[in-house]
């Protein structure tokens, strides 16, 4: 097993600058997620690991070794590309086999190791191992992807948002599973999303990333519970982010004007009509209430701003559009963030 | 109604191509089958099928044509590789301009300025490099006019071509050869078969390049066919002649058209 190590990467494109001095430690065996919205970096940092982009400056090393200038073909990574790319040319069996045959393993070994792989990401060989890639479903091309990946017996499995493109039930089922065989392997697992829940559901840790920056590296119940940031607060989870007066008792500036610091609180923390008395209250009008399944959310209008509460159904279902109502926090469900 | 007023934008073109396209030629078939006193006949066939200077002018035009595809192939598939895949945006630009530029001077005009060309250049040449007028200078002109019929078909194909398919080959352990061999070269195949049917097609036939280029070695079947009709005024064997090489030339195309259709299944 492998440990990867980032050290102070820099990449630009251009007038762009991709990645601003990014370093990071993915501990072997583990399922680390890059999460942040397009245009952060994610791709381009796990393209640099893969050895498919060169960092301007940096390095990054798989356990002790430098493989910095090591070209993607001597790096043995395994890497599921965001479109798969699955050879349209080839078969299945052919497509999984191409790795083992370019490290000229004998044709035997080749053949049971294929068998092996596709057994182990549930494709039946007798029935698909023939087929062309465009001839299966996408999620049937998604086994394949990473059954090709993890045939040679990666250092490190790469992936870069290789559920992106299936329907949400498929892309649940296999998160699931996939999951699952991260862990049996132990393989070391980067991957990269813009979608927090399926780092949520997914990850060991996780890197929120930010215009080319690591905002914060942590267990997604440590990264949800306490973001630094701002963005970390406002990107991982939904949050309520009111401008606020810092100075004493930190207060929410409900009519506008500049503060110096932010508050923030999450959906679920925002009581609606609480019984019990809390730390900060506000009287306000719902303006929406929207039906999500086990939840709703609401939506109130308190002075110039709008926050919105998650609540359980029952509660919820008595407030209409109009009502008066009164919202409100506890301290301990605040974080105060600095400008 | 809708398709009423689709037929009506077509009917100009198809009414022109039946006209000018499928009659002349259908009427070229009719003479073809028929003897100079008129009736049906297959000896136009027989004697162009059989006799030696016939034969010898075809498969003459043949190698012509080979050669031609060949050399416009092996210059034309590693540029069209650099273009693709080595090339800066900037570099792309000028250089297809570059390769392409021919295109926008008139055939005859190149043909000439090569013939007027070679002089002042065999004068710096030694002995076995110079290129006189005949086969070499013939295939010299033919490579130099058919090459962008080469070079686009090839580039297009390869534009086409994801790069995270390379990406992933190397991922997988393949040196840059085995990513151009196995990766590249097969899904560049539609292309390589589109530019050879192009250049080969059209070289085969050609006739006015190897009349200024080809000094005595310069007569080709479409020379023949020229002769056949105009100078001999001998249109029965003339039209079996165009109708042989026609049907050939087009059997061929659709064979190789075939052929990689089958090997490449895409998407």
């Amino acid at each position: 097993m492998v440990e990867v190590r980032v050290e102070r990467v820099w990449k630009r494109f251009g007038s762009v600058e991709a990645l601003r001095g990014v370093s990071l430690t993915v501990r072997e065996g583990e399922l680390f997620t890059l999460l942040g919205p397009s245009g952060c970096g994610k791709t381009t940092l796990l393209r640099i690991v893969a050895g498919l982009l060169e960092p301007d400056q940096g390095r990054i090393f798989f356990d002790g070794d430098d493989v910095t200038g090591v070209p993607p073909h001597k790096r043995n990574v395994g890497m599921v590309f965001q479109d798969l790319a699955l050879f349209p040319h080839m078969t299945v069996y052919d497509n999984v086999a191409y790795g083992l045959r370019v490290r000229r393993v004998p044709e035997g070994e080749v053949r049971r190791r294929v068998r092996e792989i596709l057994e182990l990401v549930r494709l039946d060989p007798g029935e698909f191992a023939s087929r062309r890639p465009g001839q299966l479903s996408g999620g049937q091309q998604q086994r394949v992807a990473l059954a090709r990946a993890l045939v040679i017996e990666p250092r490190v499995l790469l992936l870069d948002e290789p559920f992106s493109h299936l329907d949400y039930k498929i892309r649940q089922e296999l998160m699931a599973e996939f999951k699952k065989l991260q862990k049996r392997l132990g393989i070391t697992t980067i991957y990269v999303t813009h979608d927090q829940t399926e780092a949520m559901l997914l990850s060991d840790r996780i890197a929120v990333m930010n215009a080319g920056r690591v905002e914060q590296v942590g267990r997604p119940d440590e990264v949800y519970e306490k973001p630094r940031t701002l963005f970390v607060a406002s990107f991982f989870g939904d949050a309520n982010i009111l401008p606020a007066r810092l100075d004493g008792r930190a207060t929410p500036l409900l009519e506008g004007g500049e503060g110096d610091g932010y508050i923030v609180v999450r959906y679920e923390k925002l009581a609606i009509d609480p019984e019990e008395p809390l730390d900060y209250v506000f009287e306000g009008v719902v303006e929406d209430v929207a039906f999500m399944g086990p939840v709703v959310r609401i939506e109130v209008r308190v002075g110039g701003v709008l926050l919105r509460s998650i609540q359980p159904r029952t509660d919820g279902m008595r407030l209409s559009r109009g009502s008066k109502v009164r919202v409100g926090w506890r301290s301990k469900d605040m974080w105060v963030l600095g400008r | 109604m809708k398709r009423a007023i689709y037929w009506v934008l077509l009917a100009p073109s198809l009414v022109y191509l039946a006209v000018f396209f499928y009659a002349p030629l259908a009427f070229l078939f009719y003479q073809s089958i028929t003897g100079k006193a008129g009736g049906f006949t297959l000896s136009n066939y027989v004697h162009v099928l059989t006799s030696g200077p016939y034969l010898r002018v075809t498969g003459y035009s043949l190698l012509i044509s080979l050669t031609t595809t060949v050399t416009t192939l092996v210059l034309a598939y590693p540029v069209s590789y650099y273009l693709s895949f080595v090339a800066s945006r900037r570099e792309k630009g000028l250089l297809v301009v570059a390769l392409v530029a021919p295109f926008w001077v008139d055939f005859l005009l190149r043909a000439y300025a090569l013939r007027v060309f070679l002089d002042p250049v065999n004068r710096f040449l030694p002995g076995p490099l110079r290129v006189e007028l005949g086969f070499r200078a013939l295939i010299l002109g033919m490579v130099y006019d058919y090459l962008p019929y080469m070079l686009l078909p090839i580039y297009a194909a390869m534009e086409k071509i994801p790069r995270n398919l390379v990406d992933a080959a190397g991922t997988l352990g393949a040196p840059s050869h085995r990513r151009l061999l196995d990766i590249v070269l097969p899904l560049s195949l539609p292309g390589v078969v589109a530019g050879t049917v192009l250049v080969s097609l059209m070289s085969f036939t050609e006739f006015v390049i190897p009349a200024i280029l080809g000094g005595t070695e310069g007569y080709t079947v479409g020379y023949l066919i020229y002769d056949l009709f105009l100078k001999y005024r001998d249109y029965w064997r003339g039209s079996a002649l165009t109708i042989f090489v026609t049907v050939t030339a087009l059997l061929a195309a659709v064979v190789a058209v075939r052929k990689v259709g089958e090997e490449v299944v895409l998407g």
